[in-house]
C-alpha cells in the first residue's frame, strides 16, 4: 500500500477537480487555496475540527457559495457560474431540511417534479427509492411524524432521487444516537457501492471517516493538511496534527541513528532504546532530531520504555493503560484483555516495546 | 429568469414606495404645515402646497413658513400642562401595568404546560375585540349611579363617582393595555429553563432570592418591551381620556384632536404632533434598536 | 422547591387578572339583554335592543362601510406587509434596512393621532377627495406594520436550509419561494390578514381624521353615540361585534390547529 495517495489509483479524468479555491467571509478565511481531486465512484470524506472549512467546501460544490479565487470543475467543466438548481449535484443537509408541509413521498418527489418527469415515472422512482432506504409504508407520513432515523432516510432518498453525479452529505449521521449511527454507516456504504454514485461526506468524527471513506482529506483552518486512504493516513501520515486528529497517538522524540530504504533507526531521547520507524518522506536524516508516532495499539509489553501505571481501564476486548515515564511523558497503550484479575492498579511498573512496523516519523 | 428578476425587483420596490408615500411623506407634510400660518380657508392653512419647480414659487412658499404655531405652543400653558399630564399619566399607568402585568405573566409561565396555550389565548382574545367597546364598557361601570357605585352601595359604602376623572382614565388604560404588558413578559418567562430555578434553589437561594437573582434579570428584555409597547401609545392616547376623563384630564392626544376638530387650527395641531414625535423619538429609537438586535439574535 | 411550583397564589392571580379582563365585557353583554333602558336596573331578559339595532339605518350603513374598508385595507396590508417581511427576513446586508424598519414600524408605534393627522394632511396636499378610499389607504398603512411583524416572525422561524434544499433539487429561486417558503408562511399571512381586518374594523382615531362625509365607519358612529352616554342599543351592537370577533378567532385557531402536524 502506498504511504500517500493524492489521486485515485485509476488514471481517468477526476469527476471533481477543485483548483486553488479560496473563500473569505469578511476578513475570515474559510477556504485557503484548497486543491482536491475526487474520482468517479469514490466515497470521499472531508474531516476536520469544527470551523475548519469543510462545510463551506461542500456548499461551494453545491453552488450555495461562490469561491473568491480558484475553480471547481465537474467532469472537466468549470461550474462556477451554475446556480444550485442547474448542477448535477445534490446535497443532504445536516438538519435534513425536509419540507415540513410535505409528506415523505412529496419530499422525495420534489426534485423529480422539478425535472418535469411524467407522473408514472415519478411513482416508479418513488417505489424504488423508498425500497432503497427501506421506508416502504411511510410514504404518506409527514416529517414531524417520523423518527430521527426515518427522517435521515427520507433526506437521503430525496437527495438521491435526481440521480446526481455527485452526492454531498453534510454530517449525515450527526443527529443519530451512537447505536443507530453504526448501523446506518454500514447501510450508507452499501447504498453507495450499489449505486456507484460519488459521495463527498463532511464529518467531524474521524471514526466515521475511517469506517466509510475510500479517501479522506483532513482540513484545518481552511487548508487541506493531507489526503489519502484512511488506513494509510491513520498509520503513516506526514504531520503530527493529522496523526492527532485521526485518533489517540503517542509522540516520542528521538534522534535518527541510521537509515535504510524507507526506514530509520531512532534512538529515543528518554530511554535511549532503539526503535525502527517508517520514514516514507525521508524526513529524518541521520543525526537529526525527529518525532516518532505510535498508536496505542502499537505499544506491546516489552522493555524499551519503562513507565508507571496512572490509570488502567478495562474496555472489554482490551485494556487501555495510561502510564507515565520517569521523564514525565504520558504513554497510552492498548493491551490485550486483562482477564478476570482486572487491569493493573495505579502505581504498577510496566514496560512497553514498539510493535514491528507500528512507528513512523511525523513532522 | 428575466421575468423572475423583474418580479423580484417589483417585490422590493413596492414596500419601499408604499412606506415612502404613506409614512415618510405624511410626516414631512406635518412638519411643513406646522410651520405654516393658519387661515380661514379650505384647507385652513397658508401657504398652500405648490408642486411646481419654479424657484420663485418655492421662495414664496419658504417665505410663508414661520414658527408662529410653536410660539403659540410655548405661550399658552395649556400645552405645557397637557404635555406634563400625558407624561405623568403614561408613567403612572405604565408603572401600574408592570405591577399588575408581571404577576399575571409569571403565574401564566408557572402554569402547567398544557394549560399555557389556553391561558395565552384568553389573554390575547380581548386584544382582538374592539378597543372602543372595551373602554365603553367601563362607562357603565364607573359612571355616577353606575355598576361600581351600585355594588359599593350593597356594602353600605359611599359612591365614588369615578367617571370623568383621572383615576377613571388610569383604570381604563390599565384595562386596555394589560395584554400588551403581559405578553412580552410571558414570552420571555415561558422560554426560561426550569432547571435554572432548580439550580438556584440547589445553590441555596430561597423563593425571593431566586426571583431577584434569576427570574427578574432574565425577564428584563420582556419587561423593557412591555414598558415601551405601553408607554408610547398611552402617551398619545385619545379615546380613553376622551371617554373616561373629565374636562380637566388633559392629554396631548386629546389636545391635538380638539385643535384639529374643534378649533380647526391645522398648523397648531401639526406643531403638537411634531412636539409629541420629538418627545417619543428617544424611546422609539431605543425600541427599534432592541427589536433589531432581537431579530438578529434569532437568525 | 415550593417557589417553583404552580400554586394557590398563582391561581388567585390568574383568576383576578382574567376577571379584570373579562368582567367588563361580560357585564356589557349581560346588560345588552336588559329589558330596562336604565343601565343599572335589571328589568328582565329581552332581545329588544337587538331588534332596535336591526332597524337602525345609520348603524347598518356604518357597518357596511366598516366591512368594506376592513376587507380592502386588510388585503392591501397583507400584500405590502408580506413583501416587507420577506425583504426584512432576507439574510445579510440589505441597503437601507434600518430606514426601512423604522418606516415600517412607525405607524404601529406612533400615537394614532399623529398617524391620522399626518395621513389626512397628505391626502389634502395631494388633493384627494376624502372618503372611503382615504380611510382604506390609511388603515392599510397602519396595519401593514402588524402584518409585517407577524409574517417576519414566521419567516425567521423557517429553517434557512429549506429554500436551499429546494434550489438544490432543481427549483429556481421563484419556484423555491412559491413551493416552500410561501406555504410555510401561509398561516402567518392568514393571521396577519385577520389582525389587519380586526384592527381596521376597530379603529376610531385614524378613520376620524381621514373619513369624508359619506364614509362614517362603525366605530365613528358608536363613538358619537357613546359620547352622549350609555345606551342599550350600543350594548347590543358591541356584544354582537365581540361575538363575531370571538367566533372568527376561534375558527381561525381551530383551523390552524388542524394543520398542526404539518408545521
Amino acid at each position: 500500500m502506498p504511504a500517500r495517495a493524492d489521486f485515485a489509483s485509476d488514471a481517468r479524468v477526476p469527476l471533481v477537480a477543485i483548483e486553488g479555491v479560496t473563500k473569505r467571509f469578511g476578513s475570515a478565511l474559510a477556504l485557503d487555496d484548497v486543491s482536491l481531486e475526487i474520482g468517479a465512484g469514490e466515497f470521499f470524506c472531508l474531516v476536520g475540527p469544527s470551523g475548519c472549512g469543510k462545510s463551506t467546501l461542500l456548499r461551494t460544490l453545491a453552488g450555495f457559495e461562490q469561491p473568491d479565487e480558484g475553480r471547481t470543475l465537474l467532469d472537466g467543466r468549470d461550474i462556477a457560474g451554475d446556480p444550485p438548481e442547474r448542477r448535477p449535484v445534490n446535497i443532504m443537509f445536516q438538519s435534513y431540511a425536509l419540507f415540513p408541509h410535505m409528506s415523505a413521498a412529496k419530499n422525495v418527489a420534489y426534485g423529480l417534479a422539478r425535472a418535469g418527469l411524467p407522473r408514472a415515472e415519478i411513482a416508479a422512482r418513488l417505489r424504488e427509492l423508498f425500497a432503497l432506504v427501506r421506508l416502504e409504508g411511510f410514504e404518506d407520513r409527514y416529517p414531524a411524524q417520523l423518527s430521527g432515523g426515518q427522517r435521515q432516510r427520507v433526506a437521503l432518498a430525496r437527495a438521491l432521487a435526481r440521480r446526481p453525479r455527485l452526492l454531498l452529505l453534510d454530517e449525515p449521521l450527526g443527529a443519530l444516537d451512537r447505536r443507530l449511527r453504526e448501523a446506518t454507516q454500514i447501510e450508507l456504504k452499501g447504498i453507495q457501492s450499489r449505486l456507484g454514485t460519488t459521495f463527498v461526506m463532511v464529518t467531524h468524527d474521524q471514526g466515521e471517516a475511517m469506517a466509510l471513506a475510500d479517501r479522506v482529506a483532513v482540513l484545518d483552518r481552511g487548508r487541506v493538511l493531507e489526503v489519502g486512504p484512511p488506513s494509510a493516513l491513520y498509520r503513516r501520515c506526514r504531520t503530527r496534527a493529522v496523526a492527532e486528529f485521526l485518533g489517540d497517538v503517542n509522540v516520542l522524540s528521538g534522534v535518527v541513528v541510521a537509515r535504510a530504504g524507507g526506514r530509520a533507526q531512532v534512538r529515543l531521547g528518554e530511554s535511549g532504546a532503539l526503535v525502527e520507524a517508517a520514514d516514507p518522506d525521508g524526513a529524518g536524516e541521520t543525526g537529526s532530531n525527529v518525532e516518532v508516532a505510535v498508536r496505542p495499539e502499537g505499544l506491546v509489553p516489552g522493555d524499551a520504555l519503562g513507565a508507571t501505571v496512572e490509570v488502567a481501564t478495562d474496555l472489554g476486548p482490551n485494556a487501555l493503560v495510561i502510564a507515565r515515564t520517569a521523564g514525565g511523558a504520558t504513554l497510552r497503550a492498548l493491551l490485550p484483555a486483562p482477564g478476570a484479575a482486572g487491569p493493573p492498579p495505579p502505581g504498577t511498573p510496566v514496560g512497553f516495546a514498539v510493535a514491528p512496523g507500528a512507528a513512523w516519523i511525523v513532522r | 429568469m428575466n421575468r423572475a428578476a423583474a418580479a423580484s425587483r417589483v417585490a422590493t420596490m413596492l414596500p419601499w414606495a408604499w412606506l415612502l408615500v404613506f409614512v415618510a411623506a405624511p410626516l414631512v407634510v406635518v412638519a411643513k404645515i406646522s410651520l405654516s400660518e393658519s387661515a380661514v380657508a379650505q384647507p385652513p392653512y397658508r401657504p398652500r402646497w405648490s408642486w411646481t419647480l419654479d424657484p420663485a414659487a418655492w421662495q414664496a412658499f419658504a417665505d410663508g413658513l414661520g414658527l408662529d404655531s410653536y410660539r403659540a405652543l410655548l405661550a399658552d400653558d395649556l400645552y405645557w400642562r397637557s404635555a406634563l399630564a400625558s407624561l405623568a399619566i403614561a408613567s403612572a399607568a405604565t408603572a401600574i401595568l408592570v405591577l399588575v402585568g408581571y404577576p399575571v405573566a409569571l403565574a401564566m409561565a408557572r402554569a402547567p404546560k398544557r394549560l399555557r396555550p389556553v391561558l395565552l389565548a384568553i389573554v390575547i382574545l380581548p386584544f382582538w375585540t374592539s378597543f372602543l367597546i372595551r373602554v365603553y364598557a367601563w362607562i357603565a361601570i364607573l359612571r355616577p349611579a353606575g355598576l361600581l357605585d351600585a355594588a359599593l352601595g350593597l356594602f353600605g359604602l359611599p359612591p365614588l363617582e369615578l367617571l370623568n376623572s383621572t383615576p377613571a382614565v388610569l383604570i381604563g388604560i390599565v384595562y386596555a393595555y394589560l395584554p400588551f404588558m403581559v405578553l412580552p413578559i410571558y414570552a420571555v418567562l415561558e422560554r426560561r429553563d426550569p432547571a435554572l430555578l432548580e439550580a438556584a434553589a440547589d445553590l441555596g437561594a430561597g423563593t425571593v432570592a431566586t426571583f431577584r437573582t434569576v427570574t427578574l434579570p432574565l425577564s428584563r428584555p420582556g419587561l423593557a418591551s412591555g414598558v415601551l409597547l405601553c408607554f408610547v401609545p398611552i402617551f398619545g392616547e385619545f379615546v380613553i381620556p376622551d371617554l373616561l376623563g373629565g374636562s380637566d384630564t388633559l392629554m396631548l392626544g386629546r389636545t391635538l384632536w380638539s385643535e384639529f376638530f374643534g378649533n380647526r387650527d391645522w398648523p397648531l395641531a401639526s406643531a403638537v404632533a411634531i412636539v409629541m414625535l420629538l418627545a417619543l423619538a428617544l424611546p422609539l429609537a431605543w425600541l427599534r434598536e432592541s427589536g433589531l438586535r432581537r431579530g438578529d439574535a434569532r437568525r | 422547591m415550593r417557589g417553583a411550583r404552580f400554586g394557590g397564589l398563582d391561581l388567585a392571580i390568574l383568576a383576578v387578572g382574567l376577571a379584570f379582563l373579562y368582567g367588563p365585557m361580560l357585564l356589557l353583554v349581560l346588560y345588552s339583554f336588559n329589558a330596562s333602558r336604565l343601565v343599572t336596573v335589571w328589568g328582565g331578559f329581552s332581545t329588544r335592543w337587538y331588534a332596535a339595532l336591526l332597524a337602525n339605518e345609520p348603524l347598518r350603513e356604518a357597518s357596511l362601510v366598516s366591512l368594506r374598508v376592513a376587507l380592502v385595507s386588510a388585503a392591501l396590508a397583507t400584500l405590502v406587509g408580506t413583501l416587507a417581511a420577506i425583504l426584512l427576513a432576507r439574510p445579510g446586508r440589505v441597503a437601507g434596512r434600518r430606514t426601512f424598519t423604522a418606516l415600517l414600524l412607525a405607524p404601529m408605534v406612533l400615537p394614532e393621532v399623529i398617524v391620522g393627522l399626518s395621513l389626512l394632511l397628505l391626502f389634502v396636499a395631494l388633493g384627494f377627495e376624502r372618503g372611503i378610499w382615504t380611510v382604506t389607504l390609511a388603515h392599510a398603512t397602519v396595519t401593514t406594520a402588524f402584518v409585517a411583524v407577524v409574517v417576519q416572525a414566521r419567516l425567521l422561524g423557517i429553517e434557512r436550509d429549506l429554500e436551499a434544499a429546494a434550489r438544490d433539487l432543481g427549483a429556481s429561486p421563484a419556484t423555491a419561494f412559491l413551493t416552500v417558503t410561501l406555504p410555510l408562511a401561509a398561516p402567518a399571512i392568514g393571521a396577519g390578514f385577520l389582525l389587519a381586518f380586526t384592527l381596521s374594523l376597530d379603529d376610531l382615531v385614524v378613520a376620524s381624521f381621514t373619513a369624508g362625509p359619506g364614509s362614517t365607519t362603525l366605530p365613528m358612529r358608536i363613538y358619537s353615540s357613546v359620547r352622549l352616554g350609555v345606551t342599550p342599543e350600543i350594548n347590543a351592537a358591541s356584544s354582537l361585534l365581540m361575538g363575531l370577533v370571538g367566533a372568527a378567532v376561534l375558527v381561525a385557531s381551530l383551523a390552524s390547529r388542524r394543520r398542526a402536524p404539518t408545521t
